[in-house]
């Protein structure tokens, strides 16, 4: 089987994940958000 | 390391990565809403201007269409009354084309009868042609004759032209002869100054042989057919006596010598003497010359 080491390797592999999906999940959130902020203004202003 | 631990790190291996794919997936197909909101509104409301700008178009051709529709209807009124109008003058068109061919109808009379009349007068205009053509044909001969009678006028003139050559000469003989006369009375005049008694006598001669004139009245044949008979326009007052011979002459041209045989008071009947006719052929007329001496 595999040593310990590669299951360190999986771990930090894992994490590196997580972390770009993360960052990609948070990107949404933010664009999301002014987009509503944009439509609301541009729906009060017509 | 325990086995769980393991499969827990495996696990949580393949559920990053399968969250990492899915959170790639969304973000990379997402959709801008802020952009194709603007998008839209931009399209939306470049659609409502044109609209808008169709709308006002439209309503404009509707007053046109409008006022068109008013305006054709009061034109279609005024065509209403035209065609009224119309008809009243077909009506009175149509009484006026029956009038006009009653009119005609008088016009084809009257043209049969002009049509009548004209054929006569063509007729009669040939028999005036043919009078034309005979009455130049008479025409012709008329100038032929005036030409003829234009020379004999000619010779005429001629003869006259001569004839008053003569009396000419004649005058100018008389005025030579009365000369001779006024030297023989002269003459005569010293003849009785110095022989009174010479003088006398011959005065009593002279009249018992005076000069008597007279003009022929009427000629007759004899019974031979030969001028015979002459009556003179002389009698009793004039002294003329029985057995008397008179000359009968015409122009100075000598005819004949005639005797008295009987005298009335105006008149005198004489005998043509047979030996005393001239050469030339002259013959007695009525208006002739006579004398007792020339």
């Amino acid at each position: 089987m595999l040593n310990d080491k590669v299951y360190l390797w999986l771990v930090i592999t894992s994490c590196i994940a997580l972390a770009v999906a993360g960052t990609l999940v948070v990107i949404e959130l933010i664009e999301l958000q002014d987009q509503n902020a944009a439509t609301i203004t541009n729906l009060f202003a017509s | 390391m325990s086995l769980a631990l393991r499969i827990f790190i495996v696990l949580t291996l393949v559920m990053t990565l399968a969250f990492m794919f899915i959170q790639m997936t969304l973000f990379a197909t997402r959709e801008n809403w802020k952009r194709r909101w603007d998008q839209e509104t931009k399209s939306l409301s470049v659609e409502l201007k044109t609209s808008t700008q169709t709308l006002a178009s439209e309503s404009a051709g509707r007053v046109r269409a409008e006022n068109q529709v008013a305006s054709l209807q009061t034109d279609r009124t005024n065509d209403q009354g035209k065609i009224k109008e119309l008809e009243g003058q077909i009506t009175e068109r149509a009484a006026k084309i029956q009038n006009l061919d009653r009119d005609l109808a008088k016009g084809q009379t009257d043209y049969n009868a002009l049509k009548e009349d004209y054929q006569t007068q063509s007729k009669s205009l040939d028999m005036v042609r043919q009078r034309n053509g005979e009455l130049t044909n008479i025409a012709s001969v008329a100038r032929a004759v005036a030409f003829n009678l234009n020379v004999k006028l000619a010779e005429v003139e001629d003869d006259l032209n001569n004839l008053q050559t003569e009396h000419t000469r004649s005058l100018e003989t008389l005025e030579k002869t009365s000369e001779e006369r006024k030297q023989s009375d002269a003459f005569v005049a010293q003849v009785r100054d110095k022989f009174p008694k010479v003088y006398e006598a011959l005065a009593g001669e002279k009249g018992t042989t005076a000069m008597l004139q007279a003009v022929v009245a009427a000629v007759r044949p004899g019974s031979t057919g030969q001028q015979e008979f002459v009556m003179l326009s002389i009698g009793k007052e004039e002294g003329v006596q029985e057995g008397q011979e008179f000359i009968i002459y015409r122009d100075n041209k000598y005819i004949c010598k005639v005797r008295i045989e009987k005298i009335m008071n105006d008149m005198a009947p004489a005998r043509v003497i047979p030996s005393s006719w001239n050469t030339n052929g002259l013959t007695i007329q009525q208006g002739d010359q006579a004398a007792n001496r020339l």
